[in-house]
């Protein structure tokens, strides 16, 4: 196990969904990320305990704990499951009462008269999502045993999510099932103002987002928070893997938003949002600590049964009892890890989607960046030789010719006497010569003095996004060579991206950040045309460089600059990075004509971009002219258009 | 799947030894060195008779430069034994000393167990587990830091005057700091010493002067200590020196202000345990250090209400023109290397005793109060006179607030039974006809002459009864105490003029002020604590501070000034360095993931956790000794013990037990459980083989998780084994250990294994016995 994830901090992610709409290619990270866990085995928070006592839970019978003043047992094809709630009393050291959740639940069923089987043991749903899925199924198939064709009311989402998506039984959340029934009960009005923290796994994964507040109306005033719903903030960790400082800020300012709501009271129906926000409060730096006010923070399941006068969160007492125990101690487990089991076609389908755009990235509220995951996770799939061919012969292509289209001409422009070194980069200097040319056109107009070595090989973004990590560095090494010590200038947002993220030491500028304290100086001439700015994601995602590039647009005079209408952070992908049109044309066009639908609409005379490689994508599906803005500002200089 | 990429290029080697036939006798050291030869990132395995001779260290340093090893694991003794000699070994051929890690196959396997073929396999399974470890290490490198050669002696009663002139004697700078007007302390307001009878001024006056001579040492009295941080070499102090109101280098002491003062004779003298009166402004007695008058800003009419009649008395009094009414506080900021703290006492409060009618009547006075009566420079001038009359009926009263679970002290005083025979003979000696009455309940009279001087007093027609009286109450003029005499099995009333109550010593009210500033523990009966009762009497837990006198616990004068000379030697030791170093297998803050919860912080005893900024902490590494206890509160898992991560522990886990179904961990800590083991193999006690023991710093490094880790893993049961409570090598954790093994065996029962298969026992480092039969005990269980 490790404490330092090896797979793009892996850990890190909570797969709250909340960037799923924001995938161009909606490619399923849950199945990613869970089977990249499989192979890192993120050490989880807390040392580990919590998912090693799951771990060894997958080999234990868990006794009875729920305080035993309960209706419980008599019928026999309705159960609930309470989860694992006293484990975390136990060894939280909080003078917790996180079981009172549960014990609040079962009250209300038996206020309905049902009196449940009661499940103990752990639903796996922390083993599952951290990658320990050999102990999951081990889990899956113990509790299925005991579910049997039982309908199973549950109150956690997490638990809920489980049962119902990983496992496939007949499940049904607290809310939904209390929702049903309401007309046979009476609610009191609890005259307390509340807000409603949807928890990913229960909102995002599931779409339970009305029957929590329908019921949460009936008995309180519920005042939303800004993001709710599908827009809710995560907590901020799943299954243990990520309590750290950033996440801890987000807890912290999920808290603010609860309190800036006006509610004396955050209502939660997932005991480990709840554990985690209480963890804010939990601090002893606390009252140093600059945060919110205090908000009490309670389960949807305590705040219905306090409404039916069945419960009161504040008596406490506990609703767990410690067992008397019995068994024995456990065999050590013996799997053998085994790959080809957990990373399915699927897994290196969705691996192979992304076109590493940072759409996800900068939505994430733990500042997660899922790119940087996928090119190594994609490493290891290429150790066991999943990845797509056309990736392969691309890379091989790179380490013999130097570049991707095994072109065996040099394009090096060597000079004597220079300035800067401008590096074309592959796309540019093999198959869009456009933005080369016009890039040494301008240079010269400027009187700046460059040179383009001949030795110059592929940056290895191409090697970099596709997975091929150690054989990039075979490029970046002679590269570096070369570069180490000069002003480097790129006009691809790619290369730009690749050395200014994966280089060390290189001083390199894109030509837009290049020319905009020169463009004065070129005498540019009318270009009476309408057109708008693409975004190339590593460019303006991932460096946030998003004025520069419109700037220099509009220092041709008569140039009309319109925006998409889905621009900077939320530019949709051209759909030709991360090694996407090599080995999924279809997929990877489907972007660009989106994209250019949208031009279309627009009713624009041209895009206008700062990457070969969303000039190439975008103008192989649409009669929109696309321009590099070198290419542009050209046009500016000789009036040719 | 890949983290062990990391180790792939490592070269290890392990060497074992066979001590003579101590091992090989038991051991197969062939197979086991042909068993390591398989094991992961093993380059090079060998045996040798004596591991630690010349030659054999030789091997492992020949090893070392031509296979290019970075890691050795030695399968030897304790570790506890040769450890350091291995360090310097593989530190002397280059490698970085932490890079070894030693598999203890003799105490803990060929002396424990007879059957060679078992004792072979559990070798097997102590050098798989010093493998893994040894793959998880890490180089551990030095800290040098500067020492100030000065030291902060607080507090100037006879501990803190003895410290301080040993200290500058030795040539070091001295910060005296003394929270009243004089030096002196308790000694000062003694009238005699028991038991030699020595007047009390006569052998203190001298001292006092000296301090106040001394060329390395700045006395700063009516100042106090504000804030101290830093560590060990290296401290920062703030102390705040309070306005006199008296310019110290213009009064002469004359003491024609106070003498003027329109309050004279109206303010309670502290000195005098408030039976005597002084003036606003004064000294607290005639010999004081130094002879500077104060005037008490709380009672002075010029500083309280502004105006003093038509003009302040003192100042028109004061030749020398030394009253400065404008004279302000003033901070000072010092730097030092060692601290020694030395506080004192307070006396027992006998109102919290009302049987016994201190606050009601007047004639019901301290021990304390009758040194001040008896004075000569007190306020009777020696004269024994209560209500002016002189008392005819005495009685004496020991152990008031000692030895008495009702008031909270368990404790004896020390002193009590002596200076109450001090009373009486000077009672006797006072009013020769005198009917003079001690109650007691034991007469300890342990010291150098004691017993003599109350032989001595007992002839001097002193009437000693055995009991403890319950009342004392007035009859009339008289005092009437009431006890049993348990020798005679009856109840008893003796008439009293005058009652003394020999209160016994508590730790002074303010102690707490220190404590925080400074860390230190207090033992059960809230004196400040010692790094360890036998072997470290006068140190603390924080490295560079050290204890003198009674603020330690009750002492006689002279134990208290042999303690203070102890304390002022054990400074030396760290002001004669020019550097200190420090081994950093200290813990470390991952700034990254902190949350900035603060449980470290709370939880280290050391104060070696500080808080840089706003809910920001780092580890002061020359503070931190490595117990590891913040690493195991993290939530956040920011903190690791460089030199016993979490994962290093996993890892032996995993390891030892690999292959073994029916095998127990014992997690021992280094200071006593572990060595208790190493008895037990010296003195050749045989148990199971089947008991698997990884060595840990203290047992309250080792968390829920790692015992989770345990049975997760397949061990048929764990226990965890430190030192003897209160007797902790890091003083609190085993403490922390309990608290960890309530959480473990509550988690246990929720996950239905049987919570008999995890203990917690306390084994003293001399008790092999007692370790063999709790290895016993978890063999029976699991």
């Amino acid at each position: 196990m490790a404490d330092v994830c090896e797979i793009g901090d892996v850990k890190n992610c909570t797969i709250c969904k909340l960037c799923a709409v924001k995938c161009p290619t909606e490619l399923d990270l849950e199945k990613v990320v869970v089977a990249s866990r499989y192979l890192d085995e993120p050490r989880g928070s807390h040392r580990n305990v919590f998912l090693t006592i799951g771990t060894a839970m997958s080999r234990t019978e868990a006794p009875a704990w729920l305080k035993d003043d309960l209706d419980v047992g008599k019928d026999e094809d309705i159960a609930y499951f309470p989860g694992c709630l006293p484990i975390f009393d136990v060894l939280l050291e909080r003078d917790s009462d996180y079981s009172g959740a549960s014990y609040a639940g079962v009250k209300v069923m038996n206020k309905l008269g049902i009196s449940p089987q009661i499940i103990y043991g752990c639903c796996g749903h922390d083993l599952y999502y951290s990658g320990r899925l050999d102990e999951f199924e081990d889990t899956k198939k113990k509790m299925l045993e005991k579910i049997g064709d039982k309908k199973v009311i549950v109150g956690c989402a997490e638990c809920y999510n489980a049962l119902k998506n990983l496992y496939g039984v007949n499940v049904q959340h607290f809310s939904d099932f209390v929702a049903e029934n309401s007309d046979k009960l009476e609610f009191k009005d609890l005259d307390m103002k509340v807000t409603y923290h949807d928890p990913c796994r229960l909102g995002r994964y599931n779409d339970i987002y009305d029957n929590p507040r329908k019921l949460l109306e009936k008995v309180s005033n519920l005042k939303e928070m800004e993001h709710s719903k599908e827009d809710a903030i995560c907590c901020g960790i799943s299954s243990w893997l990520n309590c750290n400082a950033e996440t801890k800020k987000q807890r912290e300012e999920r808290l603010q938003e609860a309190i800036d709501t006006g509610a004396e009271c955050m209502v939660i129906s997932c005991p480990k949002c709840r554990i985690h926000f209480d963890c804010v409060y939990a601090s002893e730096s606390y009252e140093n600590d600059k945060p919110v006010d205090k908000i009490k923070i309670l389960d949807l399941q305590e705040l219905v049964a306090q409404s039916l006068g069945l419960y009161d969160p504040d008596s406490g007492e506990k609703s767990y009892v410690v067992p008397e125990s019995g068994g024995e101690a456990i065999k050590r487990l013996a799997y053998e890890k085994d790959p080809s089991k957990y990373i399915t076609d699927e897994v290196v389908e969705n691996t192979f989607k992304c076109t590493t755009c940072f759409a996800c990235a900068v939505t994430c509220p733990s500042n997660f960046e899922t790119p940087h995951m996928m090119e190594q996770f994609r490493k290891h799939l290429i150790e066991m030789d999943l990845n797509p061919p056309a990736h392969k012969k691309i890379h091989d292509n790179i380490l013999k010719f130097g570049n991707p289209f095994a072109e065996e001409e040099s394009y090096g422009d060597e000079r004597e006497d220079y300035d800067v070194v401008y590096f074309p980069g592959c796309t540019a200097a093999y198959r869009f010569q456009g933005t080369m040319n016009a890039t040494k056109r301008i240079l010269d107009e400027l009187g700046i003095k460059y040179t383009v070595p001949k030795d110059l090989v592929c940056c290895g973004s191409v090697l970099l996004r596709s997975g091929y990590k150690d054989d990039a560095n075979q490029v970046i090494e002679k590269n570096t060579e070369i570069l180490k010590g000069k002003k480097v200038v790129v006009s691809c947002a790619g290369c730009y991206a690749t050395f200014a993220r994966d280089y060390e030491g290189i001083d390199v500028v894109h030509l837009v950040d290049f020319l905009s304290d020169k463009i004065d100086k070129l005498d540019l001439k009318d270009v009476s045309k309408k057109v708008a700015y693409h975004d190339p994601c590593h460019f303006g995602r991932e460096f946030q460089k998003f004025d520069v590039p419109r700037e220099v647009i509009q220092k041709v005079p008569k140039t009309e600059l319109v925006e998409f209408s889905n621009t900077k952070n939320d530019a949709q992908c051209c759909g030709g990075g991360g090694g996407l049109r090599s080995h999924n044309k279809d997929l990877s066009l489907s972007l660009a004509e989106k994209r250019m639908e949208e031009a279309k609409e627009m009713g624009i005379d041209a895009i206008i971009s700062t990457c070969p490689f969303c000039e190439l994508n975008l103008s192989t599906v649409s009669d929109i002219k696309v321009y590099d803005v070198t290419e542009y500002l050209l046009s500016a200089l000789d009036e040719t258009e | 799947m890949n983290h062990n990429n990391d180790y792939n290029d490592q070269k290890i080697g392990v060497y074992v030894c066979h001590c003579g036939i101590n091992i090989a006798s038991t051991v197969d050291v062939k197979a086991l060195v042909e068993y390591a030869k398989t094991l992961p990132n093993v380059v090079v395995s060998r045996d040798y008779q004596y591991m630690c001779s010349d030659p054999g260290q030789g091997l492992i340093k020949k090893d070392i430069k031509e296979l290019d090893l970075d890691r050795v694991v030695v399968c030897a003794c304790s570790p506890r034994m040769h450890e350091l000699t291995f360090r310097r070994a593989i530190g002397s051929a280059g490698l970085n000393p932490y890079m070894l890690e030693v598999a203890n196959i003799r105490e803990n396997c060929s002396w424990v167990h007879s059957d060679k073929e078992e004792a072979t396999e559990k070798s097997k399974s102590l050098v798989r587990s010093a493998l893994a470890k040894a793959r998880l290490l890490e180089p551990i490198g030095v800290l040098q830091e500067d020492v100030t050669p000065a030291a902060l002696v607080i507090g100037a009663g006879i501990a803190g005057i003895q410290t301080a002139l040993d200290i500058a004697d030795n040539g070091f700078k001295v910060y005296l700091v003394e929270k009243t007007p004089s030096v002196g302390g308790r000694m000062s307001q003694l009238d005699k010493t028991f038991p030699t009878l020595d007047c009390s001024a006569c052998i203190l006056t001298p001292k006092m002067v000296d301090v106040s001579r001394h060329p390395n040492i700045e006395l700063m009295t009516y100042s106090e200590v504000t804030d101290i941080s830093g560590y060990v070499g290296n401290f920062d102090v703030k102390v705040l020196k309070k306005a006199r109101y008296v310019d110290a280098d213009k009064c002469t002491g004359c003491g024609l202000c106070a003498e003027a003062c329109r309050l004279k004779g109206k303010i309670p003298n502290y000195h005098d345990a408030f039976i005597g009166k002084r003036s606003a402004i004064s000294i607290p007695f005639p010999q004081a250090v130094p002879s500077t008058h104060t005037i008490d800003p709380e009672r002075c009419l010029m500083l309280t209400k502004g105006k003093c009649g038509k003009g302040p008395l003192c100042v028109e009094a004061c030749g020398a023109e030394a009253i400065d009414f404008e004279q302000k506080d003033e901070e000072i900021d010092i730097n030092v290397g060692a601290i020694v703290v030395a506080t004192g006492f307070d006396t027992f409060d006998p109102s919290l005793k009302p049987e016994l009618g201190y606050d009601l009547y007047d004639n019901v006075i301290t021990g304390l109060e009758f040194e001040r009566l008896v004075a000569a420079s007190g306020p009777t001038g020696g004269k024994v006179l209560i209500n002016d009359k002189e008392p005819k009926e005495i009685v004496l009263i020991q152990c008031v607030g000692s030895r008495d679970q009702t008031v909270g002290n368990e404790y004896c005083s020390r002193v009590c039974c002596m200076y109450t025979a001090k009373h009486a003979h000077l009672l006797r000696d006072k009013i020769p006809d005198a009917k003079i009455t001690v109650f007691y309940m034991d007469v300890r009279a342990f010291g150098k002459g004691f017993e003599e001087f109350y032989d001595r007093v007992r002839k001097e027609e002193i009437l000693y009864r055995r009991g403890n009286p319950s009342e004392v109450y007035k009859r009339g003029d008289k005092l009437v105490v009431k006890a049993e005499d348990t020798f005679l099995g009856e109840p008893i009333e003796v008439e009293a003029d005058m009652v003394v109550l020999a209160v016994g010593m508590v730790p002074r009210s303010d102690s707490d002020v220190i404590q925080n500033m400074l860390k230190l523990s207090r033992s059960s009966d809230k004196f400040f604590m010692e790094a360890h009762p036998k072997l470290r009497p006068i140190d603390t837990p924080t490295d560079g501070v050290f204890l003198a006198g009674a603020c330690q616990g009750p002492k006689d004068i002279p134990d208290t000034v042999g303690q203070a000379s102890g304390a002022a030697a054990r400074a030396c030791t760290i002001l004669s360095k020019d550097k200190m170093d420090f081994d950093l297998i200290t813990a470390n803050i991952n700034a990254d993931i902190c949350i900035h919860c603060g449980k470290c912080f709370e939880n280290c005893i050391y104060q070696a956790i500080t808080e840089v900024d706003e809910g920001v902490y780092s580890v002061i590494d020359a503070n931190c000794k490595a117990c590891g206890k913040c690493a195991s509160s993290c939530p956040a898992n920011a903190i690791e013990l460089r030199y016993t991560t979490d994962i290093q522990i996993e890892s032996q886990i995993d390891d030892i037990l690999e292959g073994e179904e029916d095998s127990f961990v014992a997690f021992c800590c280094n200071w006593c459980s572990y060595a208790a083991a190493d008895l037990a193999g010296t003195t050749r006690m045989k148990y199971s083989p089947r008991i698997k023991i990884i060595r840990v710093p203290c047992s309250g490094r080792v968390a829920p998780n790692h015992i989770m880790h345990a049975f997760d893993k397949g061990a048929k049961g764990v226990m965890v084994a430190g030192c003897m409570l209160g007797d902790c090598h890091y003083i609190d954790g085993n403490y922390r250990a309990q608290e960890n093994m309530e959480i473990a065996k509550n988690a246990l029962k929720l996950m239905g294994i049987n919570v008999e298969k995890l203990e917690l026992f306390f084994i003293s480092a001399s008790d092999a016995e007692l370790f063999t039969e709790a290895v016993a005990e978890m063999d029976a269980r699991c």
